[in-house]
């Protein structure tokens, strides 16, 4: 009897333990998270470059400056 | 204190080869993604120009990028890029009979379409990645053949990773020929153009949420630097074509952040770009964005981006004098002013999916400028930009 | 074909471990499978110290004579055990294992203190000459092992793995070190089951039967799932309980928890914790609740605990 009580009490603080991992996700790992990429767009990266190299005098910093074009 | 510890644990955890992130490693899927971008910029004040029309550029860019795996540890990345711009740009600068400086703009609308394919191939190891790029841009007046190459390393622990890239350009440039009233051809023909870049980069896992990456970048150009199609009111000579030096080398240096904090569900970008290069401009560059998740696969992402730069040492908005160095140029975009960008981004995405909408406004004056500027330049230039797209992986 | 889940069965590193995933080919799934238990015998074949040939035998045998070349995954392992030493204050102490030799679980004997003391001056990780390149163990008699790391490390490998094959909707148990991936097919969580402490001690009879007999089930939906406990081993002397789990500093096994189970992104931490927080004894509640990291423990007079 007290044994069966106690697999009782253990079941409901199990169940207790799972809805706490829900509600932890400081331990998770943030870093593979797409936005937490150096760019979680490249495609978007790739015009926002472009237009700001057009419009101003400098270019390149983050990585290789990239091919040319007309447009500056 | 003990939660400090911990997560010193999960740092080494993270480090071990079997659950280390795979960043810098092989996409598992084939990715296919499309991107639909409108630039606009506004019209010049009708105050500021003479003759010409006050549009200016609108460009419509289509972008189409393919991502696969081909072996376990080499990846293929084909980006393919098509631009139709039309609009007038500012052509130079002149006094009206008030004696006030004032733009002239090219007289025809322009039309101009742009395609751009590159390819890369990365191979990626345990540790190291290496990868190759091959770029073609072609415009009517203008092309491009470019290759790059980056490795990267990974430094036992996997915390810190080292990686260099570098790229090379050879430009050709035709530029439409212009009829003057005697029939002969004003323009420069073909000019070209050699430029490369080296980028040296460290990256380092400080925790579980915080990456932060420092680089160092040179830019070398050489050849026709100037734009043919902007003159310059000369005193004593007239009307001339721009012209500048015919070498430009460069330095930059940077620093990123990424940071998760979890209460908010949030992530940080912290980019830092500091630009000197021997025309005199100097030029800092901050961006923060914030990519909060906002439930059910929504990301909201505000940003801001400030930019600031010197101005070119043979720059002038009208020039009173001759140079002795010969150079002239009144491009506003060899002035000293700042730019200030806003944005607003919203991402979905589920399992396959990944859709993307956003919208950027850019602001430049003199008046934000951090450094000196000696007189307003009447050309510098806004614009909006809205993007849509939307990525599937298989 | 349309999805659907699979269930494979091995042994592997002495104990019955479970594989189940949802893919839509059988064939693609079975390949899976393989991958995974080649991955889970590439570390038992490197870390085991039950073969001679493996990279751990190796490093013991060299105790006290030469440096072991060592590779940057058993470096990355060594970088690993060495932050584990520092955040629990030296309790956690990959050199440990030779203490088993005087505690001989099977005669149910307490040793002498002298033999205790003897075999404890083996005992100490800091001794430990180690870079990134080799390893040497100074004394001779000087073992290490990486019981309490090396399974949860396959655990989470083979996690690792199936995400790599784009699997979604999976757990990996390896002998009750549990890796999950994703909620099942209908985005309910698994039920996973832990046993009971008490279970073995009541019904000793069939231990193999036993440990497969779930007394509470967990619904987990993500991340890794790691119990240390007394019931795994021990013997009871004059009414007290000695367990295999052995205090570095003093020889003797840890009192005061009988069972602990972690939750943790990442099985080996739940491992490692785990561990730790059974080697503190009766300051291992107060630990677990300043780490906020989710646990429920009962102690050696029955009391539950959790996060």
């Amino acid at each position: 009897m007290l044994n069966s009580i106690k697999i009782t009490l253990f079941c409901i603080f199990a169940l207790s333990l799972s809805a706490c991992s829900h509600v932890q996700p400081w331990e998770k790992g943030n870093l593979a998270k797409k936005e937490m990429a150096w760019e979680p767009d490249a495609m978007q990266a790739t015009v926002d470059a472009q237009a700001y190299a057009s419009k101003e005098s400098s270019r390149g910093g983050y990585g290789s400056a990239g091919g040319g074009c007309g447009c500056n | 204190m003990s939660k400090k510890l911990l997560k010193s644990l999960n740092i080494a955890a993270l480090a071990l080869p079997a659950i280390a992130s795979q960043a810098s490693t092989i996409v598992d899927s084939v990715e296919l993604g499309v991107r639909y971008t409108k630039y606009q910029e506004d019209s010049m004040s009708a105050a500021d120009v003479s003759t010409g029309s006050l549009d200016r550029y609108d460009i419509d860019v289509m972008q189409f990028s393919f991502v696969a795996p081909l072996t376990d540890n080499i990846q293929l990345n084909l980006h393919y890029q098509e631009e139709d711009l039309s609009g007038a740009s500012p052509w130079f600068t002149t006094k009206n009979a008030d004696g006030e400086v004032v733009e002239v703009m090219s007289g025809a609308t322009i039309e101009e379409n742009r395609k751009d394919v590159i390819a890369q191939l990365t191979y990626a190891g345990s540790n190291f990645s290496v990868s190759g790029l091959v770029g073609i841009s072609r415009e009517n007046d203008y092309e491009a053949n470019s290759f790059g190459t980056a490795v990267s390393y990974e430094l036992p622990g996997k915390l810190t990773t080292i990686a260099l890239a570098g790229d090379i350009s050879f430009d050709k440039i035709n530029p439409t020929p212009y009829e003057a009233s005697n029939g002969t051809n004003t323009r420069v023909t073909d000019e070209e153009k050699e430029s490369w870049s080296l980028h040296l980069s460290t990256s380092h896992v400080v925790n579980k949420s915080l990456i932060a990456q420092v680089g160092v970048g040179a830019i070398n150009r050489e050849g026709y630097l100037s734009d043919p199609y902007k003159l310059v009111n000369v005193p004593g000579t007239g009307l001339s074509g721009d012209s500048r030096p015919d070498t430009r080398f460069a330095t930059t240096a940077s620093g990123r952040i990424r940071y998760f904090i979890d209460s908010i569900d949030s992530a940080i970008h912290f980019d830092y770009r500091y630009y000197n290069d021997d025309w005199g401009i100097n030029s800092h560059t901050f961006d923060i964005a914030e990519y909060f998740n906002i439930g059910y696969g929504f990301q909201l992402v505000p940003s801001l981006r400030y930019y600031t730069q010197s101005e070119a040492f043979f720059y002038e908005n009208y020039y009173e004098q001759q140079r002795a160095d010969g150079y002239y140029a009144t491009d506003s975009r060899l002035s000293s002013f700042g730019a200030i960008t806003l944005g607003l981004k919203v991402n979905w995405q589920t399992e396959h999916w990944f859709w993307t909408a956003g919208y950027q406004r850019y602001t430049s004056k003199n008046s934000y400028s951090l450094f000196d500027y000696s007189a307003e330049s009447l050309s510098l230039v806004s614009f909006s930009m809205f993007t849509v797209g939307v990525d599937y992986k298989f | 074909m349309p999805i659907k889940l699979y269930r494979y069965q091995f042994s592997a590193m002495g104990s019955p471990c479970t594989l189940r995933f949802y893919h839509a080919n059988e064939i693609q799934a079975r390949g899976i499978y393989q991958s995974a238990v080649d991955e889970v015998k590439r570390l038992e074949d490197k870390y085991s110290r039950y073969l001679d040939s493996s990279l751990l035998s190796q490093i013991n045998k060299n105790a006290g004579t030469q440096k072991t070349a060592i590779d940057a995954e058993t470096a990355s392992l060594l970088v690993y055990a060495e932050q584990a030493y520092q955040i629990s204050d030296g309790l956690f102490d990959i050199t440990t294992g030779v203490l088993r030799k005087v505690w001989d679980f099977k005669a149910a004997k307490i040793p002498s203190q002298q033999k205790i003391d003897n075999q404890l001056s083996l005992v100490d990780w800091s001794l430990v000459e180690w870079d990134q390149k080799s390893i040497l163990l100074p004394q001779k008699g000087m073992e290490i092992d990486f019981g309490g790391i090396v399974k949860e490390y396959a655990a989470d490998a083979v996690a690792t793995l199936l995400k790599r094959f784009d699997i979604k909707h999976g757990v990996i148990d390896l002998g009750g070190d549990i890796h999950v991936i994703g909620p099942d097919i209908d985005g309910k969580s698994w039920q996973i089951g832990i046993r009971d402490p008490n279970y073995k001690k009541s019904k000793d009879k069939n231990p193999s039967k036993n440990l497969n007999k779930a007394s509470a089930y967990i619904p987990m939906s993500s991340g890794g799932l790691a119990s240390s406990g007394d019931y795994e081993r021990n013997f009871i002397v004059n009414g007290k309980k000695y367990s295999h789990i052995l205090n570095p500093k003093t020889g003797w096994p840890a009192l005061g928890l009988s069972a602990v189970s972690i939750w943790s992104e990442q099985t080996i931490i739940a491992g490692t914790i785990a561990t730790i927080s059974m080697l503190k004894q009766d300051q291992g509640i107060a630990w677990l609740k300043e780490l906020e990291i989710p646990f429920f423990a009962m102690d050696n007079k029955d009391k539950l605990y959790k996060s």
